[in-house]
């Protein structure tokens, strides 16, 4: 038997989605499996060379001709086909939905910079930020938990990742001791723990599990994050916020409280999929006209996960 | 962390090995040994000053990649092989279709060859390193990374 939304899920989701015919769009296509996305690993392979490899076997297609490394397998697949070839295990490429990769898109990191990921596992962002680094910089990747930690270190063994460093802390408390000792980063990536609304296509448990007390509660944690991450990045450096959530509490209510309290600015992304623009009220709550700039990434939009980011530049530094 | 920065000394060493069995002419990494004996390889911005402050403030749980184990010389990683390719001049055996199978399996191959480490490959694909006997192929393959039977 299919999972149904709670009913105040749905109401939720019918605030943000007020359209009848939207809602009903996205209703439908939660309960279908997602499509299978990889990025290829292109500190091993050229996305030309895996992509005449991958033909040899399935249908694939590069949707964007400015980002080669993301490919799409049209054909069927058996259960763990995608994790069980040769340039998998390889580490030629990494399974990732793509609306995950708009995140490192947006932060465009670049070879030769200091960047944070503060909650890095399983390592699908970490492996993609290294790729786009060259594995020169140096990468810094947190999370809090061992067993996520293993999953994360394996996944950068297996892409050949050389760069970065894996530390096991409290975000919140990691970046308070950075910042206290004048670490200051180039660029930092905040893929915050989430409620996980969007990942009802992969995941759908999160019908059953969903509450609205665990998204209020994450929404607080989230403001912590933010707030602590800030303080650790350079004067002009760009922080990258993002969730696989849609619960405006969780997204634009975090980026409104961060433009109320430090000197950043939010900028308009131009990613390769199609995104709506942040809510600038919800419920009660008025945000500023700022949050319009974020990117609430719908499952019916373009047949992905859903998804938010924000991208942020500091003005100046905070003490 | 629960490792050490490799000396000079043990630097010069690992580099000998790597010209004497692989052939890789030059690395430029920081290595340092861990508690497993592993050596890692961090290819990253930050010094050793930086990294031991940055130790001090937080728990290191890795740095860099696996590169090698020091036996049999230097046993380079499975990835290590990927990624040093275009550099290793030496010590290849290039495996047929069905015996990259095998070998990805985690199985051993009874192939004769001369006594030590050779780095395995099928076509483009470095499949790691093995040790031979003189008769048999012993086969490192991580576990994780083998064909699931």
């Amino acid at each position: 038997m299919p999972y149904e939304m709670k009913p105040l899920f749905e109401e939720r989701m019918r605030m943000l989605m007020p359209d009848r015919e939207d809602f009903d769009a996205f209703n439908k296509i939660v309960h279908t499996g997602p499509r299978s996305f990889i990025r290829c690993n292109t500190l091993k392979m050229e996305p030309e060379h895996l992509l005449a490899r991958l033909r040899k076997r399935w249908e694939v297609i590069q949707p964007f001709a400015k980002y080669p490394e993301i490919m799409l397998v049209t054909s069927d697949l058996g259960p763990g086909e995608l994790g069980s070839c040769i340039e998998h295990l390889l580490g030629y490429y990494y399974i990732q939905e793509i609306s995950s990769m708009m995140s490192v898109l947006a932060l465009e990191p670049r070879p030769g910079e200091l960047v944070l990921d503060l909650c890095a596992s399983p390592g699908s962002k970490t492996t993609q930020i290294a790729a786009k680094m060259e594995n020169s910089g140096t990468l810094i990747a947190n999370d809090i938990k061992i067993d996520r930690i293993k999953i994360l270190s394996a996944n950068l063994e297996r892409c050949g990742v050389s760069n970065a460093i894996v530390t096991r802390d409290d975000a919140v408390g990691l970046c308070m001791r950075l910042a206290k000792r004048g670490w200051k980063f180039d660029r930092i990536l905040l893929d915050a723990p989430c409620s996980g609304e969007g990942t009802l296509r992969s995941s759908p448990k999160t019908f059953l599990m969903w509450n609205v007390k665990v998204v209020q509660n994450l929404g607080r944690q989230q403001m912590k994050l933010i707030a602590n991450a800030i303080k650790c990045l350079k004067k002009d450096g760009v922080l990258v916020y993002s969730t696989c959530t849609h619960s405006p509490e969780e997204n634009e209510a975090v980026v409104n409280f961060a433009l109320e309290r430090f000197p950043v600015e939010i900028e308009k992304i131009h990613l390769p999929i199609k995104c709506r623009t942040g809510v600038e009220s919800w419920k009660e709550n008025k945000y500023s006209s700022e949050v319009a700039k974020a990117c609430r990434i719908y499952p019916q939009d373009n047949d992905t996960e859903g998804f938010f980011l924000c991208k942020m530049r500091l003005k100046e530094e905070v003490e | 962390m629960n490792a050490q920065f490799l000396t000079s000394g043990d630097r010069k060493k690992l580099l000998e090995e790597l010209k004497e069995i692989y052939g890789i002419d030059n690395v430029d990494y920081l290595f340092i040994q861990t508690n497993k004996e592993r050596i890692r390889a961090f290819s990253g911005s930050l010094g050793r000053d930086e990294i031991l402050e940055l130790d001090s403030m937080t728990r290191i749980e890795l740095l860099g990649t696996y590169f090698a184990k020091p036996e049999y010389g230097a046993r380079l990683s499975f990835d290590m092989t990927q990624i040093l390719a275009s550099k290793i001049t030496k010590s290849f055996i290039e495996l047929t279709a069905e015996q990259a199978k095998e070998w990805m399996r985690g199985n051993g191959l009874a192939l004769a060859s001369e006594k030590g480490i050779h780095v395995m490959h099928h076509g483009e694909d470095f499949l790691g390193v093995g040790y031979s006997d003189g008769e048999k192929l012993w086969n490192f393959v991580p576990k994780e990374r083998r064909y699931r039977k």
